[in-house]
Parts: C-alpha cells; sequence; structure tokens
C-alpha cells in the first residue's frame, strides 16, 4: 500500500515496522508524520522533481479508516487537505513552531513519524514533541538516521524521559530508525 | 574606471581576455567555497543530515544542528529527571550535603 501511493517507506524496509504497531487499524485515531517530501527543489531534503509529496499520508488514510491523518512541513506550498488529511506548517528547527503544531492539532496522537529534515538537531525537537501530545501507549518513530550521527542517539538512549519506554536504535536498509513508546 | 570598462568593451581581444578572467576567478571561487562546505560537513558529519540537497543547505544545516543538539539534549535530560546531576549547587549546599553524607 505503501509503495501504490508512492511512499519510500518500503524501500528503506520500514514496512514491516509499521504493520507491526498498526496491527489493529480500526482502533488507531490519529497519526502524524513530520516531513511530507517536498518536490520543490529548492528546499532541503527534497525528493526531486517526481517526488509526491504526502505519499505515506495517502497510504496511512487508506490503511486506517478511523484514524485522522496530519501531515507537517517546512515548504508552504505543499501543504494540502484532503478528506481526513490535513496538513501544517512547521520548522523542524524551531521548537516554539511545535507548541503551536500541538495547539492546532488539538488532540493527543496514536503514532508520530519524522521523516522530516533528517538532522539530529529537528530529530531532537520531534522527539520533545511527543511529551505531551503522544498517547499513553502511542510511539514515535524517528526514521532515515545516518551511521555517523549514532552517537547521538546512544546518549539519547541513555537519557529517555521517564515517559518513555522500550526505545530502541533499529538497523534498516542504509539506514536507521529511533522506536520509542510512551508508558501505557 | 568606467573609461576602462568602455575601452575593454572596445577592444574585442581586451573582452575576451577579461571574460575569460571573469569566469575562471568566479569557478575558483566556487570550487573554493564547495570544498570548505564539504570539509566542515565532513568534520561535523555526526550532527550532519541525509546527503541530499544543496551542499550549502547541508553546510547551514550541520551548523544550525551542531549549535542545537546539545542544548537540546540538555531539555532531554530536565525531562527525564526532576534534579540533573549536572544540577549547580552553592559552597553551603554542598558542605551540607558532605557533612550529611561524609
Amino acid at each position: 500500500m505503501l509503495e501504490k501511493h508512492g511512499s519510500d517507506k518500503a524501500i528503506h524496509n520500514y514496512h514491516p515496522i509499521y504493520a507491526s504497531i498498526l496491527d489493529q487499524p480500526n482502533k488507531i485515531t490519529a497519526v502524524l508524520e513530520v516531513g511530507l517530501g517536498t518536490n520543490n527543489t529548492d528546499v532541503f531534503s527534497n525528493m526531486g522533481k517526481g517526488g509526491k509529496p504526502g505519499a505515506s499520508l495517502s497510504a496511512f488514510k487508506e490503511f486506517l479508516p478511523n484514524a485522522r491523518i496530519y501531515g507537517a512541513a517546512t515548504d508552504r506550498r505543499i501543504l494540502f487537505q484532503d478528506g481526513m488529511i490535513k496538513t501544517f506548517w512547521v520548522d523542524q528547527t524551531d521548537p516554539s513552531t511545535f507548541e503551536l503544531l500541538g495547539r492546532d492539532i488539538g488532540g493527543q496522537l496514536d503514532l508520530i513519524i519524522d521523516d522530516g529534515l533528517h538532522a539530529p538537531n529537528a530529530n531532537l525537537t520531534v522527539l520533545l514533541f511527543p511529551l505531551e501530545w503522544l498517547k499513553p501507549g502511542g510511539r514515535l518513530i524517528i526514521e532515515d538516521i545516518m551511521p555517523d550521527s549514532l552517537p547521538v542517539w546512544h546518549l539519547v538512549s541513555s537519557l529517555p524521559p521517564p515517559a518513555f519506554e522500550n526505545h530502541r536504535i533499529v538497523s534498516a536498509n542504509n539506514a536507521y530508525l529511533f522506536c520509542v513508546r510512551k508508558d501505557a | 574606471m568606467r573609461s576602462l570598462k568602455n575601452i575593454i568593451k572596445r577592444t574585442p581581444s581586451l573582452f575576451r581576455i577579461a571574460r575569460a578572467i571573469k569566469q575562471t576567478s568566479s569557478t575558483a571561487l566556487k570550487n573554493a567555497l564547495y570544498s570548505k562546505y564539504n570539509g566542515v560537513i565532513s568534520e561535523l558529519r555526526i550532527f550532519a543530515p541525509t546527503p541530499s540537497g544543496s551542499v550549502r543547505a547541508r553546510f547551514d544545516l550541520t551548523l544550525l544542528s551542531a549549535k542545537q543538539v546539545i542544548p537540546l539534549l540538555g531539555e532531554l535530560v530536565k525531562a527525564s529527571r526532576p534534579q540533573p546531576s549536572g544540577r549547580v549547587v552553592t559552597v553551603a549546599e554542598f558542605c551540607d550535603e558532605l557533612a550529611r553524607k561524609g
């Protein structure tokens, strides 16, 4: 389904993780993905002109019939709304914009995915966000961590907030993921 | 200066030489900057984003990441422990602590 909508999550072998986390699709009510995948080549971390912004959101929309699907991106030109999908602007290098994002969403989330700027500072900003906005038992997945940045994640793993449990650094195709669950 | 420009414009051989100098220096400057950006990204690779986008944008984000990561880790520590072990205490507090714990 991810491939059908043009998402690269299956290419990186992330799909088994999402299949496990979302094994009861009807019970999921809210998902947020940071980073929609811009196709504007003047924006950093773009997917090229052929990229399809919000591809993963479309896949989640099809897979999760009862969920509100939220997206957030730095490139205002690619924001859109489509039925249960709603997208917002956020600057991953400015934590204060996440407070606005939380207020815009206005409810707690089952799953937060960081597929945005793919830099450690941007990832850490997203990591601090779910303390308030993730449901108990909800999960945060940080995608596309580069091997060179692993020392940051070893450090993060040694000091997770008490509300987080079962945090793992996961090796996938050519990149790593950081996965964490909020205490139920 | 204007008269020099006019002389160069009106003399085809001088114009060709001036244009070649301008192009060469522009390319050399671009190459030097490209090399500098890549050098910094390589040295600070722990903070660098994934290799996509322009080198200049990657350079900027790498520097911003280097600036922000430690303070953000500090925020994470604050969220993790009500009293982080790196808490600053006064001399009096420290002496009280020593007296209590020996």
